[in-house]
């Protein structure tokens, strides 16, 4: 299933994000790829980056966000130096965003199927081609939608719908790369599951990459092929999802892995008391260690880095890069 | 499906129902207010007869035989009946003041005028101030604009009557590029004629101005706190992520939520429109019918105030209905029976 | 696409800046030629344009309705006094005066063409005694005229109820504002004189006898066209008018009335502010008012005065009023709330010639030294009011059993110069210790407290009538109309009962006019009414009336008294006749 290491969809190299003067990045010098056809969980406890990392690579960053270094790279080409009208022109063209919360994701006075078409019209000569209607119907059949859902409006739909909804839409120019933020985060657990299989069906049909966004890692290990799981701004680990579950090299990742809620059975939260640093304060060392149940002196002081620690594995610890 | 036709249906009924009332409470309060203030219209109406005509010294017989010819002397409820039942018939009766004029007459001379400039003058300082608001609370407006915009709202603060006579000096006075004074010119009576056109077009452009610019202030703060609250939506971040031309971010997803509490002021405002009048119509001496209105304030001419006042009253009470009717084609939200 | 769409924005943007300028540049074109146009100002608005019938209540005349089209049968001159034929030629009473004969001038017509004779004026008179008391002046024709009588194509008789001398002055001599009006028999008919609006241009209404025509209006523009057959300059008895248009205007606030001048988009102005008068001197030179220098005002016939309900106390007390007479200062109103462009005033009666005489005997009798209405002395005020019992409290305002001294000054709402008036008294009361306040309330309700007698104190034209004999304003004293407080009163609101007062005028009303009685009568009268002053005057009535020289020149004044200035007047159907093109030939020019 993975393409070469080469040729990836998407590489986000050394990307740095700040909100206004604070002192930590919001998104700390992340290193990632997306390749072609993969599904890319990132994931991390509330408040780590995540979507602001998303959102870099969207370029949607409202002020006082910034990107402060770093390059995303999509074939090749630095989105993040690119002009405002380039940018435009390319932009759901090539990677497309399901967004977190989809409550409120849908203009409400528009009804589904002009806001599915003016993601077309905005990069389509439309005119040309024809009736967008067998289009859109086609699209929300692919999310298992049906056709009359196309004039409804967003307050007539059901969030699991609204969420499809947004989904077809996505998918509507075909991008490479769909960046999808917690998709089923809002959603009752049945419908998560519908949502998630729309997803993946998707994905598996249409052949497109996809960065999946969550804090779950169960729906991580349905769906993902591969994980990079993120703590305060800075990527802890990243490697296909099976090696992850079965030998998770930080600590932090196993303490999510841990608080997984399995089904039929109730686990207490694994992840130890306290919270992530906040991004007014700096931390010397490994920004886990204050919660980490392997801290060493060491740890402390001096940041871990990011170092390959298997095939196609990374991870960035002290305790776990101990021989 | 059925279920949220029965509910629009109730939707429509009650606010039918609404709208009635507001006319039956409407009316009633414009039959009763005049006969509570004082002075006597059939008096004043009688004083002045006299006062035209050189020594009068048997007025009281006049007062007893206009109050009759009024029906004034019949008891309150019967007044009232044959009130209301001339107003549902827009049977508006005789002016006490300009006997024998209709008040229809009276009405139909400066309606045309009041409607045509304030109708226009309100749409255009509703537009121009919305899409200046619109344009300051968005956030991917050029800095300059967003500068530059208060700046135009300055004029806000300048009392409409001020800015009339600024208006009138340097426009009419100083650069006689507008007649200072009148709705058309004495040359080109009201007619289907070019000449007439221009002319009223000509004439009413300071006083439209004048109110254009007083006006949008309101317009321009309201729906600037509107837009900031919509371009933080998720839709609107969704949007951009789509790639949609600013032009149309703006206008569809922004500007067109951001103007629905617009549209309800809007509606309100219109009741403003003969009140509001007044004045300017004094600065510019313009017909229009504020200065009726004023006149049968003045006269305390019961039938021209009733006369306009239920007008206004059925012109507001209908433009609320439209906009609660046509509200729900502006927002799906409350199109099936949300209320 | 593009393209194209860019080119019909630009096209409409370019089209509206284009159909803007185009206005600007827009020529008035038409026959109108300023230099043979009089035009003169409106004070207000039309409501009712198109109606012409003169009798009804919403009938209004001043927008040139009667000044070019209705003309008189007589007009008093209030300068010198005499009543000058123009229609009539003459009108006399019997000795009993309770018969007039009343002959027409014999070559009149209607503007259709029709002759105007004894019929039109018995028709009118019937029409109004059938209509009464609904038209104008059908109240008083009712009261008067027993009957009308044709005693030939050019004689009228009328029979009069009881005998009244002053018949031909108050209702057909155009003493204050207008007169009845004669109306043509043939157009009126069959009408309902009622709701017969007298327009209907195909058929050339409306229909009078004046040299000029209705030519087009608006609520707030009145054209007249001369009309070159007019029956006088056919008959050689006066040349037509010269202007050939004459146009009333509404001109708005008072400086946009005054800017109009400067602009000399019009000849005349009715009343304005002293600051604005200064203002068209600086600006043009040749503006003319009734004198050369201050005042610069005409004086209308009703003189202001400070009126009590003699009914309320402590007012009904004479030397209580004479004590608030003592407090007020003329001079200082006449420089505060006038600027100067006014007189004081010693009584009621407007200062014309006419009446001056009146004036004298008083001074000859030495009223103004046993009644001295000018003297402004607080002293005699204070000894007085101390005299009843009034002592000063620690607030400083007299002060009775635990009562202070107050009163309540009260002004019509629109009458801006009596409520500076009102202001002045009101401060100069206070300084006497009278605590004296000052409200103004709307029209309706200000006279409607008049004459139901619900005030104590306001700032009125009181007894307003006379111009050229004094009875008119005398008799609104009379106790004859005394009505108690709540009960609407015709005169007299004042609630003044006197009888010996009362009887004396009633005398003088019952002889003809200029007979040598009257002195006596009057002098005995006004005694009493000085030592009872029931009400205080204060100052004679200002306008102030600007008129422009560039197109159009000798317009009455004080020097050339032809006539009154008030442009809103019949009597300004003898103005139009008098003024003279300033240019020599207006019409040859290009
Ligand atoms: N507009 C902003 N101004 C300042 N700080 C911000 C802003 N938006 C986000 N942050 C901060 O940036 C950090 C990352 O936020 P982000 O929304 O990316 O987290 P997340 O991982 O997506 O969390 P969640 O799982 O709750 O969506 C947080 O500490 C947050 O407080
Ligand atoms: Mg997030």
């Amino acid at each position: 299933m993975n393409t070469p290491l080469d040729n990836p969809v998407l590489r986000v190299e050394d990307l740095e994000v700040r909100y206004g003067n604070l002192a930590v990045p919001a998104v700390n010098r992340v290193n990632f790829e997306v390749r072609r056809g993969e599904i890319l969980g990132l994931v991390g406890e509330s408040g780590c980056g995540k979507s602001t990392a998303a959102m870099s690579i969207l370029r949607l960053l409202h002020p006082p966000g910034r990107v402060t270094h770093g390059r995303v790279l999509l074939d090749g080409i630095d989105l993040l130096a690119m002009g405002t009208r380039e940018h435009r022109a390319l932009c759901w063209k090539t990677i497309s965003l399901v967004p977190q919360g989809a409550m409120n994701a849908l203009n409400p006075v528009l009804r589904v199927e002009n806001q599915i078409a003016d993601a077309i019209a905005a990069h389509e000569d439309t005119r040309s081609k024809g009736p967008l209607t067998p289009r859109i119907n086609e699209l929300l059949a692919l999310v298992g939608l049906p056709s009359r859902v196309r004039r409804l409006y967003p307050h007539e739909l059901s969030g699991g719908m609204r969420q499809r909804v947004c989904i077809a839409m996505a998918v509507a120019l075909r991008p490479p790369l769909v960046i999808a933020d917690e998709p089923t985060s809002a959603l009752d657990v049945v419908v998560q599951r519908v949502v998630a299989q729309s997803l993946l069906d998707i994905k598996n049909r249409l052949g497109n990459s996809m960065l999946l966004i969550g804090h779950d890692m169960g729906l991580m290990a349905q769906l993902a092929d591969r994980v990079a799981i993120m703590y305060a701004g800075r990527l802890v680990e990243i490697a296909p999802v099976a090696d992850v579950f079965r030998a998770p090299r930080h600590p932090y990742t196993r303490q999510l892995i841990e608080s997984t809620p399995t089904i039929g059975q109730r686990r207490p939260l694994a992840v130890n008391e306290g919270g992530p640093p906040g991004l007014g304060t700096r931390t010397a060392g490994c920004p886990f260690a204050p919660r980490c149940p392997h801290a060493m002196p060491r740890c402390a002081n001096e940041p871990p880095a990011m170092a390959q620690c298997g095939e196609d594995w990374q991870a960035a610890c002290h305790w776990s890069a101990q021989p | 499906m059925s279920t949220m036709r029965g509910s629009s249906l109730a939707y429509l009924i009650r606010r039918l129902a609404m709208f009635a009332l507001t006319i039956w409470l409407g009316l009633t309060l414009m039959f009763l207010i005049p006969r509570m203030a004082p002075g006597d219209p059939i008096a004043a109406m009688v004083a002045r007869i006299s006062s035209q005509a050189g020594r009068v010294e048997n007025s009281e017989q006049m007062i007893q035989a206009w109050r009759t010819r009024f029906g004034l002397d019949a008891p309150l409820y019967q007044q009232y009946g044959r009130y209301l039942w001339n107003s549902l018939h827009f049977d508006l009766g005789y002016s006490m003041a300009y006997f024998p004029m209709k008040v229809e007459d009276l009405v139909r001379a400066g309606m045309p005028w009041t409607l045509a400039l304030l109708s226009i003058a309100t749409v255009l300082s509703f537009l121009v101030g919305s899409t200046l608001g619109a344009l300051m609370g968005w956030p991917a407006s050029p800095r300059a604009l967003r500068l530059v915009l208060p700046a135009a709202l300055c004029f806000t603060s300048i009392p409409p009557f001020m800015l009339g006579i600024l208006l009138i000096y340097v426009f009419a006075f100083g650069l006689r590029w507008f007649p200072f004074a009148g709705a058309y010119a004495h040359e080109f009576p009201p007619g289907r004629n070019l000449d007439f056109v221009f002319s009223a077009v000509h004439h009413g452009i300071l006083p439209a101005t004048a109110i254009v610019v007083t006006t949008m202030g309101f317009w321009a703060l309201g729906m600037r706190a509107m837009m900031v609250t919509t371009s933080g939506e998720d839709y609107m971040i969704l949007a951009q992520a789509k790639g949609l031309r600013p032009r149309r971010l703006f206008w569809m997803y922004g500007v067109r939520n951001a103007i629905l509490p617009q549209v309800t002021s809007l509606a309100l405002s219109i009741g403003g429109i003969a009140g509001g009048s007044v004045l300017v119509e004094y600065i510019f001496t313009y017909p229009g019918m504020g200065y009726l209105l004023y006149q049968g304030i003045v006269n305390n001419d019961y039938a021209l105030i009733q006369g306009m006042t239920s007008i206004l009253i059925i012109g507001v009470a209908t433009a609320v209905l439209i906009v609660d009717l046509a509200y729900p084609l502006l927002d799906p939200r409350i199109r099936r029976g949300d209320l | 696409m593009k393209p194209v769409g860019i080119a019909i924005k630009r096209f409409v943007f370019i089209g509206l800046l284009l159909s803007v300028a185009g206005c600007s540049l827009h020529a008035p074109k038409s026959d109108y030629d300023r230099r043979e146009t009089v035009v003169f100002d409106l004070e207000t608005r039309v409501l009712a344009p198109n109606m012409w019938n003169p009798y009804v209540p919403g009938a209004r005349l001043e927008h040139g309705f009667h000044q070019c089209m209705i003309e008189p049968l007589f007009i008093l001159n209030t300068e010198t006094g005499i009543i000058e034929p123009w229609l009539g030629l003459s009108m006399t009473s019997n000795e009993t005066l309770d018969v007039w004969t009343l002959a027409l001038r014999p070559e009149v017509k209607w503007n259709d063409g029709v002759p105007f004779t004894a019929d039109d004026v018995v028709f009118t008179i019937n029409l109004l005694l059938k209509n009464a008391p609904s038209l104008l002046f059908s109240g008083p024709m009712k009261q008067w005229v027993a009957r009308a009588e044709k005693v030939d194509a050019l004689t009228v008789l009328f029979h009069l109820t009881k005998p009244n001398p002053r018949f031909k002055l108050d209702y057909w001599s155009v003493k204050i504002a207008n007169s009845v009006t004669i109306l043509p028999e043939h157009i009126w008919k069959d009408k309902d004189p009622l709701t017969f609006k007298n327009y209907e241009p195909g058929k050339g209404w409306p229909v009078f006898t004046g040299p000029y025509k209705l030519d087009r209006f608006s609520e707030t523009s009145f054209s007249y066209r001369r009309d070159d057959g007019w029956w006088g300059a056919k008959a050689g008895w006066k040349p037509l008018p010269a202007p050939k248009m004459l146009e009333w205007v509404w001109q708005g606030t008072e400086e946009m009335r005054t800017a109009a001048m400067v602009d000399g988009s019009v000849d005349s102005l009715c009343d304005i502010t002293l600051g604005a008068y200064q203002a068209l001197e600086h600006f043009r030179g040749d503006v003319m008012a009734w004198t050369d220098g201050p005042p610069y005002v005409w004086l209308d016939p009703c003189p202001r005065a400070l009126e009590f309900n003699c009914g309320h106390p402590p007012w009904d007390d004479k030397e209580m009023r004479w004590a608030m007479n003592y407090c007020i200062n003329r001079d200082v109103i006449v420089a505060v709330a006038y600027e100067g462009t006014s007189m004081p005033s010693k009584h009621f009666f407007p200062a014309y010639p006419p009446l001056e005489r009146f004036t004298r005997i008083l001074e000859q009798n030495g009223a103004y030294d046993r009644f001295p209405v000018w003297e402004y002395n607080p002293d005699k005020a204070r000894e007085i009011l101390e005299s009843k019992g009034y002592t000063r409290n620690r607030y400083g305002y007299f002060e009775k059993d635990g009562k202070e001294l107050s009163v309540t000054v009260t002004t019509h709402e629109a009458a801006i110069e009596l409520q500076r008036v009102a202001q002045v008294v009101v401060e100069q009361l206070q300084t006497a210790g009278i605590n004296a306040s000052h409200r103004s309330e709307a029209g309706g309700t200000w006279m409607d407290n008049g004459s139901l007698g619900n005030f104590d104190a306001r700032v009125g034209w009181m007894a307003c009538g006379s111009v050229s004999e004094p009875w008119s304003s005398m008799d609104t004293f009379n106790a004859s109309w005394m009505m108690p407080d709540g009960k609407r009163a015709q005169y007299n609101i004042w609630r003044w009962k006197n009888e010996a007062y009362s009887a004396l005028v009633s005398d003088m009303g019952r002889m003809p006019l200029g007979d040598p009685r009257i002195d006596d009568l009057y002098w005995r009268a006004m005694e009493i009414w000085l030592d009872e002053l029931p009400g205080i005057p204060l100052t004679q009535a200002r306008k102030l009336l600007p008129f422009a020289q560039d197109h159009w020149k000798n317009w009455p004044s004080k020097e050339n008294p032809y006539s009154h200035p008030c442009t809103w007047w019949q009597s300004t159907c003898k103005m139009i006749h008098e003024i003279k093109p300033v240019a020599p030939d207006p019409g040859k020019a290009p």
